[in-house]
């Protein structure tokens, strides 16, 4: 408990006789139930599906060293990297091309925006502002009245 | 389990002002209690150990529930901005003077319900969890004086919750 409790203070004591003198609340009947069910469930559950501290010894001694040899593994194949960029460079040169082509796209937007009548843009982008907070508005008054009230 | 299930029930909900979910971390304490059987069995202060479980599950429910939600529900009610007012001196009355332990429960944890969220994590915090101010504000992540203003205004709309539901000045003060 606090040291800065007033002992004085009258709303204080008021309120804190009143919570404190409440009773707990009742929990549902079918916790135990649930519970119980939810620990048959785990039991039930094969050990690859549970949580790596819960697997068997030999298990996770295997897994240690499974990941120790991959890292190993992948540690020497980067020492091989050259190779494996000369054997990429096909797959590169095509993804570069494709980038080309869609460094195309801004100036065809810029192109088409130009076309159209300054009104309309002002419009659209006024348009698009009230729609947003339109919908803003409705998500929050559904998450007050649908989820806050439940 | 039975023994400490109506605490951490009650522990969770008056947390996080909700069954469902008080439900949910009530179930998540046991099963993890289960994990630590062998030291909790006959650990007398395996209640306590339940309790704070049960209420560092709660805080990291409404931690992440905040996050997500911050934007919406901090929104401040038409009458929450307004400094508090003192709460009226309640007129005595016999009509509801005479409530049963249970439905004065029922009544005080509706009208905890009814509090901003954080008014009543910082009151649950302090009067139910005899948390000091600096706690509760570590915990909650804000400013000891925002706990403490929080606090403040918590216990007088409590109290004005409770006189609206009828509550007479004899039950406020039995």
């Amino acid at each position: 408990m606090g040291t800065e409790r007033d002992p004085d203070n009258a709303l204080e004591r008021q309120v804190h006789e009143l919570l404190r003198a409440l009773p707990p609340r009742r929990a549902p009947e079918h916790l135990a139930t649930r519970v119980l069910e939810q620990l048959a469930q785990r039991a039930a559950m094969p050990w690859w599906r549970r949580q790596v501290m819960q697997w068997p010894t030999l298990a996770r001694l295997s897994f240690a060293l499974l990941a120790a040899a991959l890292m190993l593994l992948s540690l020497a194949g980067s020492s091989r990297l050259p190779h494996f960029a000369n054997a990429t460079a096909p797959v590169l040169s095509w993804g570069h091309h494709m980038l080309a082509q869609l460094s195309v796209l801004p100036r065809l937007l810029t192109a088409l925006v130009g076309l159209l009548p300054m009104a309309w843009l002002q419009a659209f982008l006024v348009l698009a502002v009230f729609a947003y907070l339109f919908l803003f508005g409705v998500g929050a008054a559904a998450y007050r009245l649908l989820y806050l009230e439940r | 389990m039975r023994a400490y299930q109506d605490m951490v029930f009650t522990t969770a909900a008056r947390l996080t002002g909700r069954d469902a979910q008080a439900e949910d971390i009530a179930q998540e304490v046991f099963l993890r209690a289960y994990q630590h059987f062998e030291e909790l069995r006959a650990n007398p202060s395996a209640g306590g150990w339940l309790k704070t479980v049960a209420r560092n599950l709660s805080l990291n429910y409404l931690t992440r529930h905040r996050r997500r939600w911050q934007l919406f529900s901090q929104l401040p009610a038409a009458d929450e901005e307004d400094a508090p007012a003192e709460p009226q001196i309640p007129v005595p009355d016999t009509h509801l003077s005479d409530l049963l332990l249970e439905e004065r429960r029922a009544l005080i944890d509706d009208a905890l319900g009814h509090l901003p969220e954080r008014q009543r994590l910082s009151l649950v915090l302090y009067h139910f969890e005899e948390l000091a101010y600096d706690e509760i504000a570590k915990q909650l992540r804000v400013p000891l004086a925002t706990v403490k203003s929080d606090i403040h205004r918590a216990r007088h709309a409590l109290l004005k919750q409770l006189q609206s539901r009828g509550m007479s000045a004899d039950a406020l003060e039995a």
